[in-house]
């Protein structure tokens, strides 16, 4: 494995989307909103839920596994917030799904529309390589993003429960393996998965629509699924495991269905 | 002397039954130019595909730069330079980073990237606008800086598809002069293919001629001449009018046509052969009294030549070398 190359490569990535002001904003102004969007989204919405009358919410409270070690002790409202927080990180989840969505599409489909591609596929390195180059590229700053969110997150939540707890909630042990493994997997295999749409469409807009109609929506599933898995954390462990494997088969996916010839014949 | 490129029966079909290059075997020395001629879809750009390891052959195989294009791949595109007839450069970055990024997927370090990138600036002279978007170039001069960038790690072979296409005449001429200054400096092998044919007469030790796939002829300039044309001509300019003397001329044996220039004074023969009939004709004009001033021989330009081989190949007769 030539890593020189790949990081060189990723490095020629870099350059040049961040020339691009667009990109750079839409990117970086959804996530923004999103995390200081969603505690205080999260703070209104509890404060202004009639407690003692739902019991339906007080069902499903008792359905929960203990969250906190002083879980028991906690006011119903204390608990719907820290659930709430909790559920709260899968916006953090979907984060780099949904900027890989736009960036991920361009990485190889780009090169072929800016006529770039018989320059980089003469070089000597090989599509595997080319492939994790072109899927970290896209992942890096996705995931730096996402943990710059992830810490504004923390920060927010906590400015908000922390009356109620007199403890910080956030970052535990759960929220540091979703953000340091889980994030970075499920990013990995997302972004796979639409370099291989890349790679095989001619231009950038099928890429992206192709992303939108079948991709996105399988991984926002997914994702809505886990929301089950952050409350325990061995749940979290077999997760990662589930995610490792999708992230192994989605790559080899995308390195067997990389084919020069027809990234040629479409130039 | 050492090949540079060596093919044997190299073909690729491709899909429905499209045959792109069929059985092409051809060997080009070391340090040698070499140009593809051929109209559209002759084959050319994908022969320099199947060379460059872009794309596979369907049967055959080559040798480039001493690598098996079926096996050793990374090897080989380590060893070539490739420009296409797209410059293929990030228009969004500078010159100065396009080349970098270049030379350090060649192994370069950032140093000896560094220093190379100024000296092949300074030398071709790119240096004011090395640090401008490539984005902001004429058409020749990112031509220019993609020749520079096939050349960024000094490689032993260069392929240049169509480097001058589409360029006007002044660009052309650059383009040409920066070929030229870096097959002089590198020493290096060149393939080029072109539709350009005073440019492949300029620049080409060898020139191979390819039609619907099938290689039609391949030798220098004056081999591709003496192959193709089997007629000589020659211009006799005299002292006294000569276009009397047409009959005379005429009744010689060996002689095919007797043309008049303009002047009068001057008559160009085509003649079986120059060593037998120029003895003969001027002996014939001297015996009438006439002064002759210069025998001078003409050969036919590249354009006829390849005139004639395309008229040949459409027509069925081959002239396969």
């Amino acid at each position: 494995m030539q890593l020189n190359l790949i990081w060189n490569l990723m490095k020629k990535d870099w350059a040049e989307t961040f020339r691009s002001r667009q990109i750079l904003l839409s990117s970086t102004l959804l996530p923004f909103v999103l995390a200081l969007g969603v505690p205080l989204l999260i703070m209104v919405s509890v404060n202004m839920a009639p407690m003692g009358s739902t019991s339906e919410l007080e069902v499903l409270m008792d359905l929960l596994p203990p969250v906190t070690s002083d879980w028991d002790l906690l006011s119903e409202q204390v608990k719907m917030l820290v659930i709430a927080s909790i559920f709260g990180q899968l916006f953090l989840l979907l984060v780099p799904v949904m900027i890989a969505s736009f960036v991920g599409a361009d990485t190889i489909v780009g090169e072929k529309e800016r006529q770039t591609i018989e320059g980089l596929l003469v070089l000597p390195i090989s599509d595997s390589e080319i492939l994790i180059a072109k899927i970290c590229s896209s992942l890096l700053p996705v995931l730096s993003l996402t943990w710059i969110m992830s810490i504004i997150y923390s920060i927010m939540v906590d400015l908000i429960t922390f009356p109620y707890l007199d403890r910080i909630l956030l970052p535990d042990l759960r929220f540091i393996l979703i953000m340091v493994i889980f994030t970075p997997l499920l990013g990995f295999g997302t972004i796979a998965f639409i370099v291989m749409i890349s790679s095989r469409v001619s231009n950038t807009r099928d890429a992206q629509q192709l992303t939108g109609v079948f991709v996105l929506p399988a991984i926002l599933l997914i994702t809505g699924q886990l929301v089950v898995v952050f409350i325990n954390l061995w749940l979290i462990i077999v997760g990662i495991v589930i995610l490792g494997a999708f992230d192994l088969i989605a790559f080899k996916l995308a390195t067997s269905l990389f084919n020069r010839e027809k990234l040629m014949s479409l130039t | 002397m050492t090949t540079a490129i060596e093919t044997y029966e190299l073909t690729k079909v491709f899909l429905p039954n499209i045959i792109a290059v069929n059985q092409l075997t051809l060997s080009i020395n070391e340090g040698e130019i070499f140009a593809f001629l051929g109209p559209n879809g002759a084959g050319k750009t994908t022969t320099v595909r199947l060379l460059t390891t872009l794309i596979t052959p369907t049967s055959g195989n080559a040798s480039v730069a001493g690598s098996c294009i079926l096996e050793n791949k990374l090897e080989l595109r380590r060893k070539i330079g490739f420009l296409s007839d797209r410059p293929n450069l990030y228009l969004r970055l500078s010159a100065r980073k396009n080349l970098l990024f270049f030379a350090k997927m060649y192994g370069l370090t950032h140093q000896e990237a560094s220093r190379r990138i100024d000296e092949m600036a300074t030398q071709f002279e790119l240096k004011e606008r090395l640090d401008s978007p490539v984005g902001s170039y004429s058409k020749g001069m990112k031509q220019k800086l993609g020749i520079l960038k096939a050349m960024i790690h000094s490689p032993p072979l260069m392929f240049l598809d169509e480097p001058t296409a589409g360029l006007d005449p002044l660009a052309q001429a650059s383009v040409r002069e920066t070929i030229e200054r870096a097959a002089d400096e590198l020493d290096t092998t060149i393939f080029m293919t072109t539709h350009n044919l005073p440019e492949a007469e300029r620049l080409a030790d060898k020139i191979g001629v390819i039609n619907k796939g099938k290689l039609l002829i391949i030798g220098s300039a004056s081999e591709l001449r003496s192959k193709i044309s089997k007629s000589n001509k020659l211009v006799v300019t005299c002292l006294d009018k000569v276009s009397g003397y047409e009959r005379l001329l005429s009744d010689l044996e060996g002689i095919l046509s007797i043309h008049f220039l303009e002047n009068g004074h001057s008559l160009e023969v085509e003649v079986t052969s120059f060593n037998e009939i120029t003895p003969i004709i001027v002996r014939s004009l001297v015996e009438k009294g006439v002064s002759i001033l210069e025998v001078r021989p003409t050969q036919k330009s590249l354009e006829e030549i390849y005139k004639q081989i395309m008229n040949n190949s459409n027509g069925g007769t081959e002239n396969a070398a």
